[in-house]
């Protein structure tokens, strides 16, 4: 079928088969490998891409159901040669091994400091009816909002502490 | 995966139409289940309608009640302010499962929809008389100690997997439908739309 992606703000007429993800429309059909395969089900976060401003799996969309829609992977975060911030924290915090879980784990970085600006709950947030903040997020609350993000290498101390440093920027600038 | 053809109508009663018209077309949401289930046969439809896009996405609050649009995230619901000032056990409840990723794709009416995470429903080598009714439970003999506890039969011991839903039925939420005929709509009670296992199938 015929469908038109748009994908870090360019946009694809695509010819593709009805059962293609996004995932696979994204590394194979554009070429964009930065979004990585991981579980293919939906249960390690590696193929996290953010659709419309909200974080999530492009291993469950169907690439046909995306049309309308704004998809940002990792090729899209930078401007040009200057890192996003949070691709800056993760390199300065070395928060990696083997690279795999990386842009997954950036992009959710990025949703999740959103959505801690927006000051919505997560599962550990004592009361959900309080407001949280940035400048009081406990490393267990970062913990739970990167928690759909596996890391086989289990860099986990290190990306906690890039999530961190992003939010100690922000916060004192 | 099977082919099948997608789908996008433009109103609920089109889409409840042509979906109830036509054997082997489902519904397709948020994707969470669906496209798993799609990936390793257990579901196999030959049409997939996306319900997206078809204006369902908005809470309505009113001063004693709530009324929540079928494809709703997951996590539009929990994290709206008027749901975690009034019904926090529903926030906590959706809070509780999967991951921020599924909880944004994933949508108030799948939710409550969804199929069992029984393994042997998974499985298409196992007999499961969820997925092909009359061939039999490898579950009710097998490793089914995170299985049902109340409401088993001979026939099934598979639970409903939801949180959201266990709030849902806490707080007496009802349920209202679309018919494919046209405007007339259903309500039903929450826990009505769930049958225990039948005694036979």
């Amino acid at each position: 079928m015929k469908t038109t992606l748009r994908v870090n703000n360019v946009t694809h007429e695509l010819s593709v088969d009805e059962r293609v993800t996004l995932l696979d429309a994204l590394r194979d059909v554009l070429g964009l490998t930065g979004t990585k395969k991981g579980c293919d089900q939906g249960a390690c976060g590696a193929c996290t891409v953010i659709i419309d401003g909200q974080r999530v799996l492009s291993c469950l969309t169907l690439a046909a159901a995306c049309e309308g829609q704004q998809v940002v992977t990792i090729e899209g975060l930078a401007t040009g040669e200057e890192l996003h911030p949070m691709q800056a924290a993760f390199l300065h915090c070395d928060g990696f091994q083997c690279g795999y879980c990386t842009p997954g784990q950036i992009l959710s970085a990025v949703c999740a400091i959103q959505e801690v600006h927006a000051g919505v709950p997560s599962h550990v947030t004592p009361d959900v009816r309080q407001t949280v903040s940035g400048a009081t997020l406990t490393d267990e609350e970062i913990r739970e909002r990167m928690s759909g993000n596996l890391c086989r290498c289990a860099a986990y101390p290190n990306i906690l502490a890039a999530v961190r440093k992003v939010l100690t920027q922000e916060a004192q600038s | 995966m099977k082919t099948f053809t997608f789908e996008r109508m433009a109103a609920a009663e089109d889409t409840a139409q042509f979906v109830a018209a036509r054997r082997g077309a489902m519904f397709l949401a948020g994707g969470t289940t669906l496209v798993d289930l799609m990936k390793i046969n257990v579901l196999t439809p030959d049409t997939v309608v996306d319900v997206r896009h078809l204006g369902l996405s908005t809470i309505d609050v009113s001063d004693d009640a709530i009324a929540i649009g079928a494809a709703v995230t997951n996590s539009q619901l929990a994290w709206h302010p008027v749901v975690r000032d009034r019904y926090p056990v529903l926030s906590e409840a959706i809070l509780s499962g999967a991951t921020t990723q599924l909880r944004n794709m994933a949508t108030v009416a799948g939710n409550i929809l969804q199929r069992t995470r029984c393994p042997y429903f998974r499985d298409v080598h196992a007999s499961c008389n969820r997925r092909q009714p009359g061939s039999g439970c490898d579950a009710l003999d097998g490793f089914n100690r995170g299985l049902a506890v109340l409401g088993v039969s001979e026939h099934c011991i598979a639970t409903h997997p939801s949180d959201m839903c266990v709030a849902m039925a806490v707080l007496d939420a009802d349920i209202h439908t679309v018919r494919p005929d046209g405007a007339a709509r259903r309500r039903h009670t929450f826990d009505s739309v769930w049958r225990l296992p039948p005694s036979s199938w």
